[in-house]
């Protein structure tokens, strides 16, 4: 079925109203990209998202937009708190999935050399691909309680990291209204022995390079000096969040049926907010959420301790320091400006991130006076970016922009692609050090499956929604 | 499924039989939740299986898995699957009387 767009202005698209749609749909993209989406089944996925109850403004798409369960990735939709839903497929299996950027002291040029070493030691230290467990001791199910109850905090209780890193991280680290007894058991056993674990497909621990500075006074208040090394961390609240997810979609699946919600895709199981069902996938969402802090949190710290070791340099020379960790898989509750007024919001991101303006008391204290920092990671060859929130986004998109790349092949395309290729070589001579466990890892996640990032944060950065602080080029990469 | 997870190389005495009986409403329900609990014994116990049987009951299967337990050291990892998906998922009966399902997966 063909789905009319119109222009609204140079790279915003309008879906209008029709059907049972509640709000038009809104796609961020440029001409070019709006052409490749023109067949592509998520343009549905927004029209799907639009008869969501209680949606208002419309139902989001950022440039990063491709097919996911439910909602599309690049999706935000916001709904109302009083007559609104809540959907899983809103948020996704990998709930709190995000990313976290720490600067360091070190100067590239001065460690080149030793990159692949540190690689190495990271490969060696932080587990990684199908199943990998083992960074800390495996957990009784009365800890991982506590993980979903205090999230990072509880990692930097356990001595990875500092308190001020929780200043530096969305919400402090720790969702609230999480409901550790909402989570299943068996979600519990999942996370038992996954904490401080990446995981696989596109999830990493890359060492970037600041490569490109384009607002210095933004830059200087992020501590982002060129040259200067940083390591990004990607990954999620692993088997405890999908279990999360799946637990929550069995339960919605059936209760939609006595709440007489129909929706035009069983993906998009929901629930009213208010309802029991609405608030316990919220508390356990929440629960999840702070798992998935706890999880970076630990990450980080054993990556900083490794920088130290194969360097053979202290805390203090290494310098790691936590710029911000956002989430980019989450559904949370917020005020925002709604015709003329403001309302209290479930704000579903799913594959987008939060990018509150200046002046918004959710952003750090540090950064309250130029915007909350945006991580945008792209393919581990082309490199990401570090954004500032805007005002405009708070205007239009409820605080939100883009969250990474988007895929353009498939992992099987992507594969195929790859196929008598020596991906490794390859990304060595991009002066990138790249290690997987996955025979596929590389293959699926190797640059040309994905978008250029640069043009997916041009089309954010044209629109006002977010502004382009640095570009980062990576330099080593550990994948699952 | 389980192609997409990895590959493995057991010894007859590595393996065994891990039994489900499950309870469905449609047969799409019921193949989404068998293969949930074969995602789960890979994901807690690292339990891989290498043949499977079903026997399909009103209301109800009973299904039969054998297979060893994953060793990284000397089996291949390939992909991790996230959930089995109720997207696109169908049952249907063949010409010749057998079952053909589609099942997407999240990875």
């Amino acid at each position: 079925m063909t789905i009319e767009v119109r222009g609204l202005a140079e790279n915003v698209w309008e879906i209008p109203r029709r059907g049972g749609m509640r709000v038009p749909g809104r796609i961020y993209a440029t001409a070019r990209q709006m052409a490749e989406l023109a067949a592509d089944p998520c343009l549905q996925q927004v029209v799907n998202v639009a008869h969501l109850p209680g949606i208002v403004g419309q139902a989001l798409a950022m440039p990063d937009i491709h097919w996911g369960y439910g909602f599309p990735i690049g999706g935000v939709a916001a709904t109302r708190l009083a007559d609104g839903v809540v959907s899983p497929g809103g948020v996704g299996y990998d709930i709190n999935c995000g990313v976290r950027l720490v600067r360091t002291r070190l100067v590239f040029e001065e460690i080149r050399d030793r990159i692949p070493d540190v690689v190495r030691g990271l490969f060696a230290t932080i587990p990684t691909g199908v199943g990998a467990h083992g960074a800390i001791a495996r957990l009784g199910p009365g800890e991982v309680r506590r993980v979903l109850e205090r999230g990072a905090r509880w990692a930097i209780e356990q001595g990875y990291g500092d308190a001020g890193d929780l200043d530096h991280t969305e919400e402090g680290g720790r969702l609230g209204g999480a409901e550790p007894s909402a989570v299943s058991e068996v979600a519990v056993e999942r996370g038992a022995r996954q904490l401080g674990t990446l995981g696989s497909g596109n999830h990493f621990l890359e060492i970037e390079v600041v490569d490109e500075i384009y607002r210095p006074d933004v830059a200087a208040r992020f501590g982002l000096e060129l040259g200067h090394v940083t390591f990004l961390v990607h990954s999620g609240s692993r088997g405890l969040g999908y279990q999360v997810c799946d637990d929550s979609l069995a339960v919605m699946g059936k209760s939609m049926t006595r709440l007489r919600l129909q929706m035009p895709d069983r993906q998009l199981a929901c629930a009213p907010i208010r309802s029991a069902e609405g608030q316990r996938y919220l508390g356990a969402m929440a629960a999840a959420a702070n798992f998935a802090w706890a999880n970076r949190q630990v990450m980080m710290s054993l990556a900083a301790r490794t920088f130290e070791r194969v360097l053979g340099l202290s805390p203090r020379e290494v310098g790691a320091s936590l710029l911000y960790d956002v989430c980019h898989n989450i559904a949370k509750i917020e005020r925002h400006r709604i015709d003329g007024g403001t309302e209290t919001l479930c704000v579903h991101r799913k594959g987008a991130t939060r990018a509150f303006g200046a002046g918004h008391p959710d952003v750090p204290t540090a950064f309250r006076d130029v915007g909350q920092p945006v991580l945008v990671p792209g393919d581990m060859g082309r490199g990401s970016y570090v954004l500032v929130g805007t005002e405009r986004a708070m205007q239009e998109t409820f605080g939100s922009t883009c969250h990474g790349a988007g895929r353009v092949l498939s992992r099987g395309a992507a594969r195929k692609a790859a196929r008598g290729r020596n991906l490794v070589g390859e990304m060595c001579e991009r002066g990138v050090t790249a290690l997987a466990h996955g025979r596929f890892a590389l293959a699926e996640e190797m640059p040309e499956a994905y978008k250029d990032v640069s043009e997916v944060v041009e089309v954010m950065d044209h629109a006002g929604i977010s502004r382009k602080v640095a570009k980062l080029r990576p330099v080593g990469v550990i994948k699952g | 499924m389980f192609s997409l997870i990895g590959r493995v190389s057991f010894e007859e005495r590595d393996l065994a039989d891990h039994r489900w009986e499950i309870a469905y409403a449609t047969p799409e329900e019921a193949l989404q939740r068998w293969l949930q609990e074969l995602l789960l014994d890979f994901d807690l116990h690292g339990f891989f299986p290498v043949t499977t049987s079903v026997e399909v009951r009103p209301g109800r299967i009973a299904a039969v898995a054998r297979g060893g337990t994953f060793d990284p050291a000397r089996d291949e990892l390939r992909s991790e699957l996230k959930a089995v998906t109720q997207h696109g998922l169908r049952v249907r009966r063949t010409p010749r009387g057998g079952l053909e399902a589609e099942v997407i997966f999240d990875v």
